[in-house]
């Protein structure tokens, strides 16, 4: 019986291996500190995000900093709790998991990527814990009938909106009217996502859509997709895309001599970044969701704040991850307890009150989350002027005027 | 449309100067070595952040770069066989597949912890200066990408033809035993094909910088490709990388232009498939 | 070590499997979940890629196959999981005879039919993420239920716990199964040289076909579980050739011979890259991939085949006084 003795021998030594690592497994996990009030950041702090996940980890350190300078929340200090969840849904969800059984955290936030956020807004809804969203612009989030789930920044429809109002506006100053709209949009969810809201509303706006173009993200050559959207005749482009690909498709655009507006969601466009495209950036539009020189009062301020303490410029990711913890904070202090379900009461019914927690653009008043659990925040248009992204539209919120730029309808 | 579709065949053409660059090495280390290379990808990457730190810090112009890049990858390349590869010679096929593997992972992240993941990019004028051939515009940054690796390829592919080293390496593949017995010391060619199908990549990899925008993930966006382009020619063989460079550049562009939205992406990849189920062993044989 | 100490020895590697959950800890329980699930991927992986010897990039075609299907019967048609993962793995096995039939009757071996595989995969991919029916890239979400055995939904994580280590158990026990069948030893010959065997008239192809049949069967079974594990489904991390390879690496790791070494080699993953992420995750960027990285390759470089069979070849030269002494003749059963 020699074969089978060598076998088992072997497992026998594997199994003690495993045990250790068992019990190494176990000491690491192990946390018996007495809990001030938590909450569980899952963002991305390796991967493709990873900077994102960087800039949004500091604006919850200062806001948890200077809650606690304050006084806490309920006179309980505060702290965030972080995770990485790489970029990949099942890691996120394992990671909320742990946060909500092991760290006891009462709240989650996050996730940045949709399919991370839709993951762990599972974790959320099965855990019964309440699950703050200062990202991610896919309608899904708050379409799926998740009573957990709240998201401080505008569904993916109000970007569109703001890009259909921009290019209305355009049209109307410089005369010479928007008709024909193109799409770009990276295959992923976020992509699809967006080219299909682009549909939407271009009826609602009495666009024709001429053409719609679909790339893989990070694709290094969109010349096939903008010669196609050049022979179609598009007046502008609308896009879905990150800023390499935003920066790739201007370029393309540029040799092409294909002079149009391009638009595209938030920091994909809207971005320091974007200015390594040199003169080619300037008079380039649009949206996003903050700009410190906004009419926010408290804007400026904060901007300020996280450029001392931070060495950062402040962008979308950053004020919305800040805000949200004051929302938090707002929350807790109105219900007087910071346990899950009471927090979720108040996100459900609660107008928001405190300057910081309306450190976000909104419409019709305060902050407030509706019954799907979206908040009423809404999207500017954004100008690339002078070596800075400056907000120009709606009026009532923007910090300057839109200059006709070089890609002025009529100017081809 | 007509121009839509020249404009693809030209920038297929000139796509697959700089694939085929990026694939050579990748067929003459597996033709050599029998080795499965899975770190090809991040090595271009670590040549391309190389000429790119060369850039930002001395000003040097990436095409200048190469001087340095080369080099740096060729000795890389040493390293990698010396350290890793050799002392698996024997093992299990999977074995020095995983290890690259291993490799990979730690080239990736080891950028990633130094540049962190922020996209980068090289302006020089050649990224963006026009040259129009009819209703095609390309910029001179792709053109000289293609005349550059094309020109390597074929390089190469004299070198091993004709060169005295070329024969040696080629006995040594066909039969390391009985060109050991000739005389021919098989560790040397060994290293220094390592040192040549990296320092290849290095040449790729300069030449890349302008005209694309890196992270530390831009390596796998070159790894599919390579392979495909490696086993449709022919593993091992360098006028199979030539050849098969141009059917996958003009495949793919075409395939984005002719087939709506994403789906673009599956012409060259059921092309691939199609190849070789009718000639499984690629395109040409050998090495050369 | 005789048979009485067989017995023991799997009655108490019982006791801790059976008794594991008990351990209130949460972070070892999903953290053990996910080392069986990818023991399990493994072993499926293993049927094709270590005993037939065919290095299979595909497995994720067949762990969506089942994964959608499952789900896609549910949220739509209303059809519980237990049986719609049975269409899954039906759905599966047709793919994989399918591409059999192009691959292994072509003859296409080694790192061709890996690339096959691998460009298949790919194509999956994208014609899911442009089928609106299936979620389209976004994917699908499974509504959250509770429990509801049923929906296959458990609020308890025990219930999935030994769901996965009853599918550890029973892929082993099927891989064990087919070694000592006869099919076991035609595949152990064609192994090692297909031609030889083809010669002494081992059907070469059916072998083949069989086991990546079978193959496919289990890994749409895990593709499933996984679904209803996490109610959450997307294109890009089912298909994935990155997930492709995180699979088949705890079986080359751990040793393919046995079907310890996927089991061993999962969990040596596993625990490295979890430990690893809860030390650095949140602080030093990149820092557990590096690890993991080097954790493979040394593993690599140490075992050259293998942690099982490097345990085996230390114990076996140990034992006979002899430097040069190898496992010797038939490496399987």
């Amino acid at each position: 019986m020699a074969l089978p003795n060598r076998r088992s021998i072997a497992m026998k030594r594997a199994k003690v291996f495993l045990a250790a690592l068992a019990a190494g497994m176990f000491a690491l996990s192990a946390s018996g500190l007495a809990a001030p009030v938590k909450v569980g950041a899952v963002i991305p702090l390796s991967g493709l995000t990873s900077q994102i996940g960087e800039k949004v980890k500091a604006a919850y350190q200062l806001a948890e900093q200077e809650i606690n300078a304050a006084g806490g929340i309920n006179g309980e200090p505060l702290q965030f709790v972080f995770a990485d969840h790489q970029g990949k849904p099942d890691i996120g969800a394992r990671e909320a998991e742990r946060l909500v059984e092991q760290e006891k955290v009462v709240a989650l936030t996050g996730s940045y990527e949709s399919g991370v956020t839709l993951a762990v807004a599972q974790v959320a809804e099965r855990r019964k814990v309440p699950y703050l969203v200062p990202y991610s612009a896919s309608n899904r989030i708050t379409e799926s009938g998740l009573k957990y789930t709240y998201r401080t920044r505008p569904p993916s429809r109000l970007w569109v909106d703001a890009m259909f109002r921009y290019l209305d506006a355009a049209g109307k100053q410089s005369g010479k009217p928007i008709e024909k709209i193109a799409i770009l949009a990276e295959d992923g969810a976020y992509g699809q996502g967006t080219a299909e809201d682009i549909s939407a509303a271009a009826a609602r706006y009495n666009k024709q859509i001429v053409a719609t173009e679909m790339f893989r993200g990070g694709a290094q050559d969109l010349t096939a997709q903008i010669s196609k959207i050049k022979a179609s005749g598009a007046d502008a482009i609308l896009a879905a895309s990150y800023l390499n690909d935003t920066m790739k498709a201007i370029q393309t655009m540029s040799l092409l001599q294909f002079k149009r507006p391009y638009m595209t969601i938030g920091t994909g466009q809207v971005d320091a970044g974007f200015f390594q495209l040199g003169a080619l950036a300037e008079g380039q539009v649009g949206t996003t969701a903050w700009l410190p020189d906004m009419k926010l009062p408290g804007a400026v301020e904060l901007a300020k704040r996280v450029k001392d303490r931070l060495k950062l410029d402040t962008n979308d990711d950053i004020a919305y991850a800040y805000s949200a913890a004051y929302v938090f904070k707002e929350a807790a202090e109105v219900s007087k307890s910071a346990s899950p379900e009471a927090v979720r009461q108040a996100l459900a019914t609660h107008t928001f009150t405190s300057e910081r927690a309306n450190l976000v653009p909104r419409s019709g008043g305060n902050l407030k989350f509706d019954e799907k659990g979206q908040a009423n925040t809404v999207i500017l248009a954004a100008q690339a002027q002078g070596g800075v992204w400056v907000s120009v539209m709606p009026e009532v919120l923007a910090g300057k005027a839109n200059v006709l730029g070089q890609w002025v309808p009529g100017n081809r | 449309m007509q121009s839509v579709i020249a404009q693809a065949l030209v920038d297929g053409l000139l796509n697959a100067g700089i694939l085929g660059l990026a694939a050579v090495g990748l067929t003459l280390l597996f033709g050599v070595m029998r080795v499965v290379n899975f770190a090809h990808g991040e090595l271009l990457m670590v040549g391309m952040y190389i000429s790119y730190a060369l850039f930002t810090t001395f000003k040097i112009h990436p095409y200048l770069s190469v001087f340095i890049v080369v080099p740096a990858l060729a000795l890389l390349g040493i390293a990698m066989y010396r350290f890793l590869l050799r002392p698996l010679a024997g093992a299990p096929e999977s074995s020095q597949l995983l290890v690259t593997l291993g490799v990979s992972m730690v080239l990736q992240n080891v950028v990633f912890a130094t540049f962190g993941a922020d996209f980068r990019s090289v302006m020089v004028p050649v990224s963006t200066d026009p040259y129009m051939l009819g209703p095609v515009v390309l910029t001179a940054a792709r053109l000289y990408g293609f005349i550059v690796g094309m020109g390597a390829c074929l390089g190469l592919y004299l070198f091993l033809r004709f060169t005295d080293f070329g024969v040696v390496t080629r006995a040594a593949v066909q039969d390391p035993q009985a060109a050991a017995l000739s005389g021919i010391d098989v560790d040397k060619v060994l290293v220094i094909s390592a040192a040549i199908a990296v320092g290849l990549l290095g040449l790729a990899a300069a030449w890349l910088m302008p005209m694309v925008y890196l992270s530390p993930s831009v390596g796998h966006t070159y790894l599919l490709p390579s392979f495909i382009i490696v086993i449709l020619g022919g593993m091992g063989s360098v006028r199979g990388a030539i050849i098969g460079s141009i059917v996958y550049g003009l495949s793919q562009s075409l395939g984005a232009v002719v087939v709506p939205g994403s789906l673009g992406i599956l012409v060259p990849l059921i092309l691939f498939v199609v190849l070789l189920l009718l000639r499984p062993s690629g395109l040409f044989r050998g090495t050369v | 070590m005789t048979g009485r100490q067989r017995v023991v020895f799997y009655l108490l590697l019982a006791v801790v499997a059976i008794g594991l959950p008990w351990i209130d800890n949460s972070f070892v329980l999903t953290t053990t979940i996910a080392a069986l699930y990818l023991a399990y991927q493994a072993l499926a992986w293993n049927l094709v890629g270590g005993l037939a010897g065919q290095f299979s990039l595909g497995n994720t075609i067949f762990i969506g196959a089942g994964a959608y299907t499952s789900t896609y019967l549910f949220v739509k048609f209303g059809i519980s999981p237990w049986i719609g993962i049975w269409a899954g793995a039906a759905i599966a096995m047709v793919l994989a005879y399918l591409i059999g039939l192009l691959t292994f009757r072509l003859n296409l071996r080694g790192l061709y039919f890996a690339m096959v595989t691998l460009a298949l995969a790919e194509m999956a991919q994208v014609l899911v993420e442009n089928m609106p029916a299936l979620g389209g890239a976004y994917g699908l979400l499974i509504p959250v239920r509770g429990t509801d055995i049923a929906a296959m939904q458990f609020e308890s994580r025990k219930v999935y716990y030994y769901i996965v280590l009853a599918m550890v158990v029973g892929a082993a026990a099927l891989m064990t199964f087919i070694q000592r069948a006869r099919v076991g030893l035609m595949l152990d010959g064609l192994r090692e040289n297909e031609n030889a065997a083809r010669a002494v008239g081992v059907p070469v192809v059916r072998s083949m076909q069989l086991v990546f049949a079978l193959s496919a069967f289990l890994a749409a079974l895990g593709g499933s579980f996984m679904a209803q594990y996490t109610l959450f489904l997307d294109p890009k991390s089912t298909f994935a050739w990155t997930e492709a390879v995180l699979f088949l690496l705890p079986a080359i790791v751990g040793g393919t011979r046995h079907w310890s070494g996927p089991v061993i080699g999962a969990f040596l993953l596993e625990v490295v890259s979890d430990s690893a992420r809860l030390a650095f995750g949140a602080s030093v960027k990149g820092l557990p991939q590096i690890i993991f990285g080097i954790v493979v390759i040394l593993v690599v470089m140490r075992t050259r085949g293998g942690i099982v069979e490097w345990f085996v070849e230390v114990w076996h030269r140990r034992r006979t006084g002899d430097p040069l002494a190898k496992k010797g003749g038939n490496a399987s059963a």
